[in-house]
């Protein structure tokens, strides 16, 4: 067998595949190693809660950037691959408990209208502050992030030349809780802003980072779904890789990155089979993994794999709580408006924001409250597809909660615990919906942060972006000033994942910007091009 | 999806359309494409992570026997093992613990050094008689009976009246079969054969984990061959997925295409003659040399085609094809630690045995199990006959996360899924747990609620609904194993002589024909043959059984 590939990449998530797919496009040899059963990392739809057909997304289900990420169009992910996403016009519910709900829709006025419930002023507050979100993501925050990273200083000054620039500057140094208190006075349209803000861990109180704000303010409005579950985007980019001759191992551990003279040489893995990689090899795992525990210590520069050890990790994670019902779920709010029967997602049980920093403060005690809420979804009510095929639908939650319950993350491996921290879930939906009652429950399937790590490796601590978003741990230096923009100190050596610049969620970037550095250390022509938003951007000298 | 034209269009994605595949763009390079219905290919080779994160189950098949499961693919077509198909050979074969007193009795696999010997000295714990009269027949199995079921099984059914090699096997004196044994039952096979009670009980659990009734007269032969098969068992890495996985790969290297969530709601029949399928959603796609088909004989007939296309005693007779035995509960634990089996303590060997079947010792246990469930009775906890399988003691990291931890599989037949409602399944599957770790926790004391982190119930109602063939009664085998339907008159003998079959170039790649159910090879490799011989295709090269029976004997590997 020939064991001689151009680009070996280490992890078939959506990033490892992204850049599996470019390179093999690109007519390169390509070879994709996965430690898991089954490839699409985070990207995965299970068959887990016992009924059978029925599937879950157990982790990713948001499918953000869809308006940006160049790989749809390159790829021809949707034409010719068949996928589809789903984009619901109401995306956001956030009932209370005295039977009113706060909205978000695709269509701004239309939230508008929700907020106006509570007050006229935040309507007006939010047409306006979303307008400008929406100019900052089409001009730089979107085109930023499929091109390599600048160091802070030219990118600063790239950005302080222009008005938008100075505008994105100055949301910076604030914080998630100052600037929703700034611009929001109702207490329930703060609640739903901050929550959906903060909702992929950026601490509410963390300085320094505002410029995520107008990020996470223009998304959460922006979600789609995929038809058939989120999995059916890796297996979209798998059949790319297939067709363009690239070659997949499943249930591949690998155990060590070869490195020679400083060069990269290939791959060995644990079943004994060693796979050589003539011009790359490009991690798509968290730091650790790649630099301590694959590549032989003496072979490295010290002091970068110490600088590695500094690293930190997300001090929360996600419990996950994937129910199987007989039929979708009835929500009291949506009595005399059914239409809230179908949102893309709901927040339950944070009604105050005191709510939310209460349960965001208790995560770093090692408390995972029961009664504190979380992110509800319930695909199969938008898709078909997604519900068993003898009938029944799905719905997940997604709360957040310490790694360390109680001071040690093994308290969460037992049955009785996630029974009980499951049922905890199931009592606060009952606030909320009629029927979540114990006939309508057919079965659940429990994952608890410790769980995270034993499922996906690079997820260390539960850390569902492979490191925390943290200013140091940020932009050009995600994950640090070598590995940012895609390469590292070894000579053919990649990194793609969450944990380099842009950052971790399906943004379809870090892979693709992998594929970029490859082409570009090898002097080859690029067969896709440049995104528009991407030359616009750079011709008005923001990047 | 647009209208199409392929040679071969492949009626869902499961394992024998898998094969068939595999061998059409390889040797003929035929233009293929396979609609499944799933998410996922594969059919019965079927992974999740279901009983806990980290911990992964195989819903469907699990063990593989190197040799019977896949004997001549791994010669044919190499890759497929590059591609994903990799195992771990666990040394002790299939085994049984004794509740009475905590001894155990099985045999080694040809993978363990001096494997013979081992086996001998443990079945001479119970009766040298015994020891010396299997040693007896484990040189008869490795010298023509594996030989002869390999050939059997990966060639085309031939019809009764004309002699087949297994007819030859049971003429000929020196395969040290009897001839009488042909009319007999496994039970009383094992009464023939052994005189221990162990060593009796010992002997029918491979028939009766396979799905045969060893209280049928006619099993005896089946339940001889099983007594020796899981000699070459193996895990597959990863679960039996990755044998779905790797097939994808060869096949799309090879041009073929694979749709999923695709759902065929009709075969194209033309004077007699598959021509295409029509789509749930409109799409119709033409074949131009066949239809493979993964279904049911049932579902074909009534639901894939139009009944009228059938001979009149085709379209009746495939309403009564037996299915109601083959029903079990797969449930796959996800346990804080590996069991320990108080049978350590007769020989710690018990921990390495790839199928553990927990029971009483005879044979009476197991005759009034077949019995019982006959008469449609659940069978009561007091009365498991449970068999446990340590996936993750041969392959720990691809079965369950780094650590202490460990993924087990737990096996009890039940009665089939039409027995009872959604509603009665949902009750059962809970009380079932607890009776399963209640029966489990008299061989091992760490086997409790305070050590299970997650479970994945799968049960006959869960198998009925997993894919379209196993259903409505959740039959793993699809069909029934017993008597006519076992072998070249499976299911029914007017459907069975595939090179005649009522409708030409329609293929029938299932569990249901010839020679067996089971997640093997086996159908896939001979379908392709008849399709090759009614096209002018390519064939593979022929089969020396016996050279390969010696080479894996020998080498650890074709």
């Amino acid at each position: 067998m020939n064991r001689t590939f151009d680009v070996i990449v280490i992890g078939a998530g959506p990033n490892g595949l992204l850049s599996a797919a470019y390179l093999a496009k690109a007519g390169m040899k390509v070879l994709v190693i996965e430690r898991r059963h089954e490839m699409g990392g985070g990207a995965a739809t299970e068959e887990v809660t016992g009924t059978p057909t029925l599937r879950a997304n157990t982790h990713a289900y948001f499918m953000m950037m869809v308006d940006y990420a160049p790989a749809y169009k390159d790829l021809e992910l949707e034409i010719k691959y068949g996928l589809n996403h789903i984009y619901p016009d109401l995306q956001c519910v956030m009932p209370f408990s005295d039977g009113r709900a706060i909205c978000l829709y695709s269509d701004v006025e239309r939230t508008c209208k929700s907020f106006e419930q509570f007050s006229k002023k935040d309507a007006d507050t939010y047409r306006e502050l979303v307008k400008k979100c929406d100019i900052y993501m089409k001009e730089f925050i979107g085109p930023a992030t499929y091109v390599q990273p600048e160091g802070a200083l030219d990118a600063a000054q790239k950005l302080e030349s222009h008005e938008i620039g100075r505008e994105l500057s100055e949301f910076t140094t604030k914080n998630a809780r100052k600037v929703v208190g700034k611009y929001f006075e109702d207490p329930h349209v703060k609640s739903l802003l901050l929550h959906n803000i903060c909702m992929w861990g950026l601490d509410p109180n963390q300085d320094g980072l505002g410029y995520l704000i107008p990020l996470y303010l223009d998304r959460m409005y922006k979600y789609r779904m995929l038809q058939g579950g989120t999995h059916t985007l890796p297996q979209a980019l798998m059949k790319v890789v297939m067709e363009n001759g690239g070659r997949m191992l499943t249930a591949t551990i690998p155990t060590k990155i070869v490195v020679e003279n400083g060069v990269a040489k290939g791959v060995q893995v644990e079943d004994g089979r060693y796979f050589e990689a003539t011009k790359a090899v490009i991690s798509t795992i968290d730091l650790h993994q790649t630099f301590i525990d694959l590549i032989d210590k003496d072979v490295q520069d010290n002091d970068f794999v110490e600088s590695i050890q500094g690293w930190q990790w997300e001090h929360w994670a996600f419990l996950g709580v994937h129910i199987s019902l007989k039929e979708p779920l009835k929500f009291k709010a949506a009595e005399k408006n059914s239409e809230l029967n179908k949102s893309l997602y709901y927040v339950l049980g944070h009604e105050t924001t005191e709510d939310f920093l209460g349960h965001y403060e208790k995560i770093g005690q090692g408390i995972s409250d029961l009664k504190d809420g979380y992110v509800l979804t319930i695909p199969s009510v938008h898709d078909p597809m997604q519900c068993a095929h003898h009938g029944g639908h799905i719905c997940s939650i997604y709360k957040m909660a310490p790694y360390d319950l109680n001071g040690d993350s093994d308290n969460w491996i037992r049955h009785k615990t996630k029974e009980e921290h499951a049922m905890g879930c199931i009592d606060v939906l009952r606030r909320y919906v009629v029927n979540a009652t114990d006939e309508n429950i057919r079965n659940f399937y429990v994952s608890t942060p410790a769980e995270y790590s034993k499922k996906f490796a690079d997820m260390v601590r539960g850390s569902i972006k492979q490191g925390a978003y943290l200013p140091l741990q940020m932009g050009y230096m995600r994950p640090n000033e070598f590995c940012s923009t895609h390469r590292s100190p070894i000579k053919n050596l990649y990194m793609g994942g969450a944990c380099t610049y842009p950052g971790g969620t399906i943004l379809l970037a870090n892979g693709y910007l992998a594929a970029d550095a490859v082409v570009a250390e090898l002097g080859m022509e690029k067969w896709w091009e440049e995104p528009e938003i991407v030359k616009n951007a750079k011709a008005k000298g923001m990047l | 999806m647009a209208d199409k034209e392929y040679d071969i269009v492949y009626v869902g994605a499961g394992n024998k359309n898998f094969t068939h595949a595999m061998y059409a763009t390889k040797f003929a390079g035929l233009k293929v494409a396979m609609f499944e219905t799933r998410h996922e290919e594969g059919g019965g080779w079927s992974s999740e992570e279901s009983p806990a994160p980290g911990f992964i189950t195989n819903q469907c098949s699990h063990i593989h026997i190197y040799l019977h499961h896949h004997a001549p693919v791994w010669l044919d077509i190499p890759e497929w093992k590059e591609y994903g198909v990799q195992y771990v050979k666990p040394r002790v074969s299939q085994s049984v613990v004794f509740e009475e007193d905590d001894s155990w009795c099985g045999t080694y696999t040809i993978w363990e050094k001096d494997h013979r010997q081992k086996t001998y000295d443990l079945l001479k714990r119970w009766s040298k008689k015994d020891a010396d009269t299997y040693a007896y027949y484990e040189e008869k199995w490795f010298k023509y009976i594996y030989p002869a079921s390999l050939e059997w099984s990966f060639t085309p059914p031939v019809p009764l009246g004309q002699p087949d090699v297994m007819d030859r096997l049971i003429m000929n004196p020196d395969s040290g079969i009897k001839p009488h044994w042909v009319m007999m039952s496994g039970i009383q096979l094992m009464r023939e054969l052994f005189d221990s009670p162990e060593v009796q009980s010992w002997g029918i659990r491979g028939a009766q984990s396979a799905g045969v009734n060893p209280t049928a007269y006619g099993s005896a032969l089946i339940a001889l061959c099983l007594m020796n098969t899981y000699l070459d068992t193996i895990v597959i890495k990863g679960g039996t997925h990755q044998c779905a996985h790797a097939a994808y790969r060869v096949v799309t290297e090879n041009g073929g295409e694979l749709y999923h969530n695709k759902t065929v709601e009709k075969i194209l029949i033309e004077d007699g003659k598959a021509t295409g399928i029509r789509l749930t959603d409109g799409t119709e796609i033409k074949a131009r040399l066949g239809v493979c088909v993964g279904a049911h004989p049932y579902e074909l007939v009534h639901d894939l085609t139009d009944p009228k296309e059938w001979p009149s005693d085709v379209q009746k007779l495939v309403k009564y094809i037996e299915r109601d035995f083959v029903t079990v509960s797969w449930y796959t634990w996800a346990l804080r630690e590996q069991p320990v089996y108080k049978a350590e303590a007769f020989d710690p060997d018990i921990r390495q045995s790839c199928w553990i079947n927990l029971s009483k010792k005879g044979l009476q246990g197991v005759y009034r199990e077949a019995h019982e469930r006959l008469a449609g009775h659940m069978p009561k906890r007091e009365d498991f006959n449970m068999v446990i399988t340590n996936w993750s003691t041969f392959a720990h990291d691809y079965y369950a996360p780094p650590g202490p931890y460990a993924t087990v599989q737990t096996e009890q037949f039940l009665q089939p899924a039409t027995r009872y409602s959604e509603e009665e399944w949902k009750k059962f599957e809970k009380n079932h747990a607890d009776d399963i770790l209640w029966f489990w926790n008299k061989y091992c004391d760490n086997v409790h609620w305070d050590n299970v982190i997650g479970y994945n119930p799968v049960t006959s109602f869960y198998i009925a609904k997993h894919a379209r063939n196993y259903g409505p009664q959740g039959n793993w085998c699809v069909i029934d194993m017993d008597g006519p339907q076992l072998g070249r008159t499976r299911p029914i003998a007017q459907l069975a002589d595939v090179r005649n079959f009522p409708i030409k170039n329609l293929y029938p790649a299932s569990s249901a024909w010839h020679p067996s159910g089971g997640a093997t090879s086996e159908q896939g490799y001979w379908l392709y043959h008849v399709t090759a011989e009614q096209h002018g295709l390519p064939i593979p090269p022929a089969k020396d059984w016996s050279a390969m029976v010696q080479k894996t004997l020998r080498d650890g590997e074709l």
